[in-house]
Formats: C-alpha cells, sequence, structure tokens
C-alpha cells in the first residue's frame, strides 16, 4: 500500500513511469477479474486500459481513503457496466477463450485431465456467465480475486450485508448448476 | 429455521466473515445439524473450485499504451480558453508548482500531441545556429561575453504572396532595425505571422519534413494539473486576432516568430549563469546530429518515448500564456523576462534564427492538402479561435530565473492585465500541434539538397525550396553576407560531447537546485532586483540552467478575464 501511495505521489509528480509500475503490478489482476466479470476476454482488456487510463487521469482525485486497487476496481466495475450495455450478450469465458485462443495459465493440466478439466472449466465458466450480473460481480470479486466483503462493498459500492447476500445466492447457483461438476471433481479425488 | 439465512451464514462462515455472535450460532448449528455440514462442504468445494481457475493474463505490458491514451485524452480534455473547467480539476496551481512539475521531465508520449491540428510551425537549425542570421534574435543579457541566442518573433506586416525569398530579405533588412532597440528586451513578441508566404512557406517547409503529423496522435504530459492560472475565455479571438495583428505589426517582420536556438550557444557557454533565451532543440544526448529518436512535439507517429519529427522533447518544459495584444505591443513578456535577467537582445549574428511560427489557418488552403486544410478547420472549429498570434520562446535560464518568471507571470495574472492566463504544458498540446522538426529537414536538404529539389518539384512545390535558399543565407554566401551583418567574433565551440555533459550536469542541478530551493521561500518577482538580475547575468560560475518553452498566444485584449469568463461559460480565472 505504502508502496501505491509512493507510486502515485511521483506520477502526481510528474513521473508517469510511476503510474506505468501500478499498471503492471495489477494488470494481470485486473485483468483476470474482469474476464470473468465481462465474460469476454476483448471487453476485459479494453476495460482494464480504460480503467487505467481513467485513474491516470483523475489520479488527482484518489484520496488515499481506500487502497488504490480498490479505487482502480470502482472505476474498472463502473467502466465494465457501461461497456456491457453497449455490446452483446455476454458470451462465455470458454468460448471466448476458444475462438480467441486466449489460455489462461494453468500448470497442472495434464495429457490425460486435460480434456476433462477443459470441459469443466468450460461448465464453471458457462455458470459463471450465467449469473446475474450483481451477483457474478460479486461472486468473482471474493472467488476469484479473494476480496474480503468490505473491499467489495467499497468497490460495488453496496452495504456489506448485500455483498454477503448476494454471494450466497450466487454460490447458491452456481452450486446448483455444477453439482454434477463438482460431483465428478470429487470422484477423481477419491480415485 | 429456514434454509436461507443458513446457508448465508455458512456462506459467510466460509469466508470468515461473520460477527462473533454469528459464529458462535454456525458453529452450534454445524454441531447439530449433518445437512449444514454437507451443505458447508459443497459451498467450500465450489469455492475451491472457483479458485482453481486458471488465471488469465494480459500477454502484454499495457502501461505504455494506458500512459498514451491517458495522454490523448488529456490533451482532448483539456479545456481551452474558451471552456470551462471541470469542477473536477484542481484550480490553477502556483508558479512554483508548475516549476516543479516542468522540472521533471516526463518519460510519457506527450510529445506525439497532435491532437488535430496544425497550428505553429516551428523550424529550428541547430547546426547553424553559430552562423549569421539576418533575424532578430533573442538574447541573454546574463551572457556577458558569449551571449546566449534567444528567440525573437516578428509580424509580417505585408503578407506577399509566394515572397519567401522576399520574405528573407526583409527579415535581414530587419535585423538592423531590430538592432537599433537596442540590445537588451528586444524582439520577443513580434506579431504572428500573417503573411500567406509565411505560411505557405512553413506548409512548405513542413511538406519537405514530410513528417505529416497533423493531428495524428496528441501528446500529453502526464502532469495534467493546470498551471498557474486558470485560463480565461477570450471573447472572439478570431476578431482580437485581427485587432492584435494590425497592432502588433512590428516593421516589417515577417516571420511571426523566431526564437533562437541554442543547441549550439549551450555549447558554447554552457555554464553561462545568466539565462539565454535559446530557442533551441533539446538535444538529449547532446549530440547535434542526434535527432533519431528523439521525441519532439507534434509527431504523432511514434509510440512510446521516442518520437520523431516534432519539435518539443518530452521533457521540454512548455507553458502556454495567453496574452493580450497590447501586451505584446508592449514587450509585457520582455519585460517579465528581463525582471528576473533574462533579456532578448537583438542582432545576435552568432546565433541563427530558429523559429518561425505560423498558423496555417491563414494560409492559402489551396496549397495545402486536402486533409491539412480539413484538419486545420476542425481544430480551428474545436477551439472557437486559431492560433494564429501563437510565439514560442525558448528560455534557458537557472531554476531560480525560470520560478521568478513564472511568479511574475502568475501575479500579472492575477492582476488581469496583459496576461489573461498562464498554463503548463498539459494544455499546451491543443495549442501547439504542429510543431515540426525543421533541423532534420535542414540536414537532410544539406545532405541531398538535388533530392530534395526533385521532390520539391514532384510535388509542384518549387517553392519551398526557397527555404533552403534562405538557409542557405545562414551559411554566408555573399549575397548574404551583404544584407546581413557579419558575426561578431567567431565563438567558441565545444565538442557536442562536451556540451553534452555539460548539459546534462546542467540539468541535473537545476533540479537538485529547484529542489532545494522549493522548501525555501518562493522567489518573489519584486524581489528581483537590479543587482540580481545582474547576478544572473554575470555570474562567473556556470549556473545549472532549465530549459521552457512558453507559448505565447495572443488573446483579445478588450474583454477582461473576468467578463470574458462570464460571457462564455468558463471558469474564472484565478
Amino acid at each position: 500500500m505504502n508502496d501505491d501511495a509512493q507510486l502515485i505521489d511521483q506520477a502526481l509528480a510528474g513521473h508517469s513511469a510511476a503510474f506505468g509500475q501500478l499498471v503492471r503490478k495489477y494488470q494481470d489482476r485486473l485483468y483476470n477479474t474482469l474476464v470473468h466479470v465481462t465474460g469476454n476476454a476483448e471487453d476485459a482488456k479494453d476495460v482494464v486500459q480504460d480503467a487505467f487510463v481513467q485513474a491516470f487521469v483523475k489520479l488527482e482525485t484518489f484520496k488515499h481513503a481506500s487502497a488504490f486497487y480498490t479505487w482502480l476496481y470502482r472505476i474498472a466495475f463502473n467502466l465494465a457496466v457501461t461497456h456491457r450495455r453497449r455490446r452483446r450478450p455476454v458470451v462465455s469465458v470458454e468460448h471466448v477463450r476458444e475462438t480467441s485462443g486466449i489460455e489462461p495459465i494453468d500448470h497442472r493440466d495434464t495429457p490425460d485431465e486435460a480434456a476433462q478439466r477443459k470441459e469443466r472449466r468450460r461448465q464453471v465458466h458457462e455458470a459463471i456467465a450465467r449469473l446475474s450480473e450483481a451477483n457474478r460481480a460479486v461472486l468473482v470479486l471474493r472467488e476469484i480475486d479473494g476480496c474480503p466483503y468490505e473491499t467489495i462493498a467499497d468497490i460495488l459500492d453496496l452495504p456489506v450485508g448485500t455483498v454477503r447476500s448476494r454471494l450466497n445466492r450466487g454460490r447458491l447457483q452456481l452450486r446448483e448448476e455444477l453439482k454434477e461438476t463438482l460431483t465428478i471433481d470429487d470422484d477423481e479425488r477419491v480415485s | 429455521m429456514n434454509d436461507k439465512p443458513n446457508t448465508e451464514l455458512l456462506s459467510a462462515y466460509l469466508d470468515g466473515e461473520l460477527t462473533a455472535a454469528e459464529q458462535a450460532e454456525v458453529e452450534q448449528l454445524l454441531a447439530a445439524t449433518p445437512a449444514a455440514r454437507q451443505l458447508l462442504d459443497e459451498l467450500r468445494e465450489l469455492s475451491s473450485t472457483l479458485q482453481d481457475l486458471p488465471a488469465y493474463t494480459v500477454g502484454e505490458d499495457l502501461s505504455e499504451r494506458v500512459l498514451r491514451m491517458a495522454e490523448r485524452q488529456i490533451l482532448s480534455d483539456s479545456p481551452t480558453p474558451a471552456e470551462p473547467r471541470p469542477c473536477s480539476e484542481p484550480a490553477p496551481t502556483s508558479a512554483r508548482s508548475i516549476f516543479r512539475r516542468l522540472l521533471r521531465p516526463r518519460t510519457l508520449v506527450w510529445p506525439a500531441a497532435a491532437v488535430a491540428v496544425a497550428v505553429v510551425f516551428i523550424m529550428i537549425d541547430r547546426e547553424e545556429l553559430d552562423r549569421p542570421a539576418g533575424r532578430q534574435v533573442a538574447t541573454t543579457e546574463g551572457a556577458s561575453e558569449e551571449p546566449e541566442p534567444s528567440s525573437s518573433l516578428r509580424a509580417p506586416k505585408e503578407p506577399t504572396e509566394e515572397a519567401m525569398p522576399a520574405a528573407d530579405e526583409e527579415l535581414a533588412l530587419e535585423k538592423p532595425a531590430e538592432a537599433e532597440r537596442g540590445t537588451a528586451a528586444t524582439s520577443k513578441t513580434g506579431p504572428p505571422a500573417r503573411d500567406a508566404d509565411l505560411a505557405s512557406e512553413e506548409a512548405e517547409r513542413a511538406d519537405r519534413l514530410e513528417s505529416r503529423t497533423m493531428p495524428e496522435k496528441p501528446a500529453a504530459m502526464p502532469g495534467t494539473e493546470p498551471a498557474a492560472a486558470a485560463p480565461a475565455a477570450p471573447k472572439e479571438r478570431n476578431e482580437m486576432r485581427a485587432k492584435v495583428g494590425g497592432g502588433i505589426g512590428m516593421k516589417k517582420a515577417k516571420m511571426p516568430q523566431k526564437s533562437e536556438s541554442t543547441a549550439r550557444a549551450a555549447k558554447d557557454s554552457p555554464g553561462r549563469g545568466g539565462l539565454a533565451l535559446k530557442g533551441s532543440l533539446p538535444r538529449p544526448n547532446g549530440k547535434d546530429d542526434d535527432r533519431g529518436g528523439q521525441s519532439f512535439f507534434g509527431n504523432g507517429r511514434a509510440a512510446g518515448k521516442e518520437i520523431r519529427g516534432g519539435l518539443v522533447h518530452p521533457a521540454e518544459n512548455v507553458v502556454v500564456i495567453d496574452l493580450s495584444g497590447e501586451a505584446v505591443r508592449k514587450k509585457a513578456f520582455e519585460q517579465v523576462l528581463s525582471g528576473v535577467g533574462i533579456d532578448f537582445e537583438d542582432d545576435r549574428p552568432e546565433r541563427s534564427l530558429v523559429v518561425a511560427g505560423r498558423t496555417l489557418a491563414r494560409t492559402e488552403l489551396g496549397r495545402l492538402r486536402k486533409k491539412e486544410a480539413k484538419d486545420l478547420a476542425q481544430a480551428k472549429q474545436r477551439r472557437g479561435y486559431d492560433s494564429e498570434e501563437t510565439y514560442l520562446v525558448w528560455v534557458e535560464a537557472t531554476p531560480a530565473q525560470i520560478e521568478a518568471t513564472l511568479a511574475d507571470l502568475a501575479q500579472r495574472v492575477e492582476q488581469a492585465g496583459e496576461f489573461v492566463s498562464v498554463w503548463d504544458k498539459a494544455t499546451a498540446g491543443a495549442e501547439v500541434q504542429q510543431v515540426r522538426d525543421p533541423t532534420e529537414t535542414f540536414r537532410r536538404s544539406r545532405q541531398s539538397r538535388e533530392a530534395l529539389e526533385a521532390e520539391s518539384l514532384r510535388r509542384g512545390r518549387a517553392f519551398r525550396f526557397q527555404f533552403e535558399e534562405k538557409f542557405k543565407t545562414q551559411e554566408r554566401t555573399p549575397a548574404e553576407q551583404t544584407a546581413e551583418p557579419q558575426p561578431p567574433a567567431d565563438q567558441p565551440q565545444q565538442p557536442p560531447a562536451d556540451v553534452a555533459q555539460a548539459e546534462n550536469a546542467q540539468s541535473q542541478r537545476a533540479a537538485e537546485e529547484f529542489d532545494a530551493a522549493a522548501d525555501g521561500p518562493a522567489v518573489q518577482p519584486e524581489a528581483m532586483t537590479q543587482g540580481q538580475s545582474a547576478k544572473y547575468a554575470q555570474s562567473s560560475q556556470p549556473a545549472p540552467t532549465q530549459r521552457v518553452l512558453f507559448v505565447l498566444r495572443v488573446v483579445e485584449s478588450a474583454v477582461p478575464a473576468a467578463a470574458a469568463a462570464a460571457e462564455e461559460p468558463g471558469p474564472a480565472k484565478q
């Protein structure tokens, strides 16, 4: 955090390279989150870029009241909403990945498991994509990004109680949709 | 108990987000209810599955692109004098803060800033700096023995069609006249060039350069804070311009503005304590001919840090000043400079002329390509006025002098007099959009004059070749020598490498000095007495210097800033 604050101060003082460091530091994390939120790799990248641009342009308004990445995420999620409204229906991440050739990093895949893993991932991504936008945003921030409830509330400008209930609803829906997948997973682990 | 609340509690329990009371409640539930335990396991499994999803990565470093996009946005969003300043934007900062930012070179790409329109054409010939030029030259007073070159601005009064050569002659003739004014404080702000010739000349030159940077990439500077004062909104610029132009006419100056350059000057007297107004190109590498990779304002071609074709180096500090035509006539800016020991001097033959600022707006559009004409028109429409009266003045002075200059300017803006506003380069890009680097042209022309000529003919623009001639005169052809005074004594020239080192050292010292000074009391313009000026000028100790480009834009003098702001929903001037 201190590092971020320092970089921000430097950027405000005219050292744009300092902001470049912030971009490099958070771009992948933000991108990974947004890929799941938008369900579209291209959109996610656009939003990430736009979010950083907006952050840079409005850097002087950042009050250090929250962490930089929280502020950045807030910008990004707002942009994602705008972006989504301009775009077509959400396409599953898996579909995007297959068509765009963008492969997530997964070093655990072995040739034997590759097919099954791929299929499971597709199901999970599709299940996430079927969540309502509200629930999906909360669930992704919690499960994919590991944000605490309070941070999620801050990013999405929601009461913590709402975050908790939306997360619960999202989990229940996913659990229902992925019952079979999770069971297979369990079976595999047992065996 | 219904299942729903239990689920939510379990979900939060899984995340460790329960209060102590809720925690106890859930633990009780789990101990007593197998179904709850199973649900918790399922949620845990789900969570694990989600968290195990492979991470997506962008696959590239977005920082460069982001910064470029940000600069572009800053430029496109930057308020013009006629536009209101967004409430969210910080109020204009003090001269000190501007200076602080200015001293910090940006690594960004703002130099690529040519958002859209061609406004100012600048011609610089570093290599010819030590040659006599039949033009006004602004120099530094402080440069006792080896006066630094400076910039001179002139306003053409009699537009002559296709009078390039004629213009040259006039320039040559002009010089003596200007010299009469005295050494110090001479030509600073000549009226903007109105001559179609000049415009076309510049257009031609630009053409030659082939750096058609029209509106390609805007260069933005990272620092986006407004400078000292919020730009006030002049009423009707065009109108004003007309007035100003008429009033400004300084003799027969043909070139709208000229700034003297300096690269060589810096070399010659690297550590002159005085300031030198130089219209020089920044030479980051200290090599005269090392222009490759330099970033200059106005080129939109290159991305990243190295942009070619523009004029202003990314590290160049830019301050945009809106001033009235009256201020131009009164040489108010010169006064500000001389107040801190920086003076324009006429007749510095050893320094060649460097800048010719000119708007295309008044050029014969027919000579321009359609695209250029269109871009210009759009830009003009967007800004609400063209920047015909724009002068570029490079000042190389000590940090203290520059700070004092900015402080004085800020104060004068406060007084709502001749200076309407002062902003930093964050907004400069919008005005100094099409700045080209003629150095390259000249160099190329020297290398392959015939090729250029052939190209010129091919494009049906033999006219532009007159530029060649023009600069040729600076090489002291017999004809030129008769028209232009001989340079005094040959200025000692240091090897480029030495110059580079000296400049780098100066630059560094300047930054350090400022940093040190920043904590102390600000330099008050009033405090700049003659003695102090003399100190700056005559100090035998080489003082570190900082180069700043002042972009002077002439605005309606009859409309007070406040009135203008009221009429046009614009932010009140600070």
